[in-house]
């Protein structure tokens, strides 16, 4: 009788089934079929499936550091798996035994030895770590040649700390929900998405300036750039939705469409109320743009016509309320 | 405090616009000569108090005091006394009373820039009529102040005369003398009941101004033969401060007006005697830049309502002097200066709403950043009030941004002012 073990980094074997078994699953959750304890295993890291020619395979699920050989430092998603090669993720190893030699000792040199330094540690979790570096590069950015602040380092300190916060707070809230959903966090995963995201953000915020600066009042362009904005919810929403589990696509587009809906006629709803009745006057000029090179600089004729547009604006504006005027100061 | 804001507190319901400064004021003039008694004897049938009540709320909306100048019930007082009757007749009653008697009012004429009113009040007979002063008076001279101080009576205080006043848009008197809110209207006469003028305005401290006697008369020598609907005085209005607008303000940031040097760029000051000018320079909390301001306002405005004043015009420059900063920041420090708001008075009924217009512009000496934001003013037909702000291309190491403010002009002239401040900025000669 052949058996599928998971044998741990000392060789101690922690979990089998018998090679009948399958499909089956190996992960750190305790609804698994194979349940390891390894902090470098997924929740739900792999699945074991048997091929129509009887072989098995092993695919990931949702274990960011994937499979290999023992020993291989190429890393895969799906690797077959027979009594002559194991499939090791993180610091395990899955194995087929006969009754033979089931409860053998894995020998030491097939496991993989737990990388040390720095280097390792960043190497272990690439995508973080990489999110980590684009998101503090920009605010330190921001924050250091921007910022009309006394302490330029102190700017850019704090403008990163600040972007990095929002951004743990933002992927630990959706990790957290996978975790109490799904059984499983997917830190790495939601870290690409909302870095995608915040930078899709910044980009549209920018579009938003030039567009006043160098349209202003193009209502069409305007309401287009509030769609991108809506849409770049709407693909934050599904991403993050997707990582925590990839069913349901359909449910996910449905709630996320949904909510950019919503986003949209939010914004514009907005900017529809900012534009009542007001007595303040609200200024909004982009000047870090280098204007005068973009934009032609009227001349004495051009800018009295631009005001005469201005007058013929406010007179309209005038005559809509008139007779409501008329009707409230009248005379008995 | 500029005089807008003192004339309210004169001539409007003092429960509405309280000032304790005015506590300062209840100063006990010299005991008085028995002239004065004999003055109060005569001219107190002359004098009335003037009320106005909201109707929905039936509740005072404005006291102050006014007296009879002409033949036929025909009192005068100041506009601001009785402007609600104007700008929004169908919510407001007047009334007036002396000794025993009152009688509705109706306004018949308005001089908006002197702040003078000529009211209808057909019942009424006064036992006495005040006629303008002949003599020209010198500093000095002895004048008498009557009318409603706080609505507790009629009084009568005595002052002296002081001239003209400089740096102002319309003529006044000063008169050294302590007017209280709620003698606004009320004459200021000489001891013999020659009318000098009309209690308009007070700063406090026995500080004190009177509307020259002349403009009653102007006033009375062009009366209409009929009642006016209110809508006709509005546009009455309307052009008399268009016209002071022209007459007052067309000549200001002309090629050789006054200019002061603000780091690499010379800007307008104190464009004529009406205006007054101060400046300050200051590192603002966390910023990495010193700012120099520069401001310069008329020092006073004509009153329209309780919210709206015409004829301000007032103008502010800030430098923003960031050697160390580097390009990109000291641009993102004028962004903020720049995109700073403004609040204004005004409510829905008698303004519109601020629309801007944003460009760069060339004069013959700098290319600028502007955004002109302007409203126009509903009741006033064909006054508007705008905001310019703009601020010079190209800085590198010192940011200049500048704002412009005029109110209850006509379109014109704010088109006219805005082109000729603009050309009015020059580079200093250093940054040349």
């Amino acid at each position: 009788m052949s058996w599928i073990e998971v044998v741990d980094r000392a060789g101690r074997v922690i979990a089998r089934r018998t090679a009948m078994g399958v499909p089956c699953t190996v992960g750190t959750a305790v609804d698994n079929t194979l349940v390891v304890e390894d902090p470098e295993v997924a929740p739900y890291h792999a699945r074991i499936d048997r091929e129509a020619d009887g072989s098995l395979t092993v695919t990931v699920l949702g274990g960011s550091s994937g499979l290999h050989r023992p020993g291989a430092p190429e890393r895969a998603m799906s690797l077959a798996l027979t009594r002559s090669a194991a499939v090791a993720m993180g610091g395990s190893v899955i194995r087929i035994v006969d009754d033979a030699t089931r409860d053998m000792p894995v020998a030491a040199a097939t496991i993989e030895p737990m990388p040390d330094g720095w280097r390792a540690f960043v190497a272990r979790r690439p995508v973080q770590w990489g999110s980590v570096a684009v998101l503090t590069v920009i605010g330190a950015g921001i924050g250091f040649f921007t910022l009309p602040g006394s302490e330029r380092a102190v700017n850019a300190l704090l403008w990163a700390v600040a972007l990095l916060l929002f951004e743990c707070a933002w992927v630990g809230a959706w990790a957290l929900t996978g975790r109490i959903r799904h059984g499983r966090a997917r830190f790495g995963q939601h870290f690409v998405v909302a870095t995608v995201i915040a930078l899709l953000g910044l980009l549209v915020g920018e579009m938003e300036s030039w567009q006043q600066f160098l349209v202003p009042g193009a209502t069409m362009i305007a309401v287009g750039l509030t769609g991108l904005t809506a849409l770049i919810w709407v693909v934050a929403l599904l991403g993050h939705m997707q990582v925590m589990n990839r069913a349901n696509w359909h449910k996910h587009v449905r709630i996320a469409a949904s909510f950019g809906i919503a986003v949209f006629i939010l914004i514009l709803a907005a900017r529809e109320y900012r534009g009542q009745w007001s007595s303040d006057v609200e200024f909004s000029s982009v000047l870090k743009a280098w204007p005068e090179r973009l934009v032609p600089a009227k001349n004495q004729e051009q800018f009295t016509a631009s005001l005469k547009a201005l007058q013929d604006q406010l007179d309209h504006d005038g005559e809509v309320a008139a007779d409501a005027i008329e009707d409230d100061t009248s005379t008995d | 405090m500029n005089l807008c804001t003192r004339i309210v507190a004169t001539g409007a319901l003092f429960a509405l616009s309280p000032q304790t400064a005015y506590s300062q004021n209840a100063v006990v003039a010299a005991p008085p000569a028995s002239d004065v008694a004999e003055a109060f004897r005569k001219l107190a049938p002359a004098v009335v108090r003037i009320e106005v009540r909201e109707t929905g709320a039936v509740a005072l909306s404005s006291v102050g005091s006014g007296f009879f100048a002409a033949p036929s019930g025909r009192i005068i007082t100041n506009f601001h006394v009785i402007s609600s009757l104007v700008n929004e007749p169908a919510r407001h009653r007047g009334r007036a009373t002396w000794g025993k008697d009152t009688v509705d009012i109706q306004v018949l004429a308005v001089d908006v820039v002197h702040d003078l009113a000529v009211l209808e009040a057909p019942d009424a007979h006064g036992e006495a009529m005040l006629t303008p002063v002949t003599a020209s008076l010198s500093k000095g001279d002895r004048v008498l102040a009557l009318g409603h101080p706080r609505d507790l009576g009629l009084s009568i205080v005595e002052g002296t005369y002081n001239g003209q006043v400089e740096h102002v848009l319309t003529p006044r008197l000063h008169f050294t003398g302590p007017l209280n809110p709620g003698m606004s209207g009320g004459p200021a006469v000489t001891p013999g009941g020659a009318l000098v003028g009309v209690n308009v305005a007070t700063m406090g401290e026995e500080l004190a101004f009177l509307v020259p006697a002349e403009f009653v008369t102007r006033l009375l020598s062009r009366l209409p033969s009929t009642l006016p609907e209110p809508e006709a005085l509005r546009n009455d209005m309307a052009a008399q401060i268009g016209t002071l607008g022209v007459d007052a303000l067309e000549s200001l940031f002309e090629a050789d007006a006054p200019t002061v040097q603000l780091g690499p760029y010379r800007a307008p000051t104190e464009p004529s005697a009406a205006f007054q000018c101060w400046g300050d320079a200051r590192e603002p909390k966390d910023a990495s830049y010193r700012l120099v301001i520069h401001r310069c306002s008329t020092d006073e405005s004509v009153y329209l309502s309780e919210n709206l004043s015409a004829g301000l015009v007032h103008f502010s420059h800030q430098l923003l002097d960031g050697e160390s900063m580097g390009r990109m920041r000291l641009l993102t420090a004028s962004e903020q200066v720049f995109n700073d708001k403004l609040e204004f008075d005004g409510t829905p009924r008698e303004t519109t709403s601020f629309r801007c217009t944003t460009s760069n512009v060339r004069t013959e000496k700098l290319a600028f950043r502007t955004e002109l934001c302007a409203r126009r003013l509903k009741t006033l037909y064909g006054l508007y009030e705008a905001v310019l702000r703009a601020t010079p291309l190209g800085a590198t190491t010192q940011s200049l941004v500048t704002t412009l403010t005029m109110s209850g002009m006509r379109f014109d002239l704010i088109q006219r002012m805005v082109t000729r401040y603009l050309a009015s900025f020059v580079p200093a000669p250093e940054a040349k």
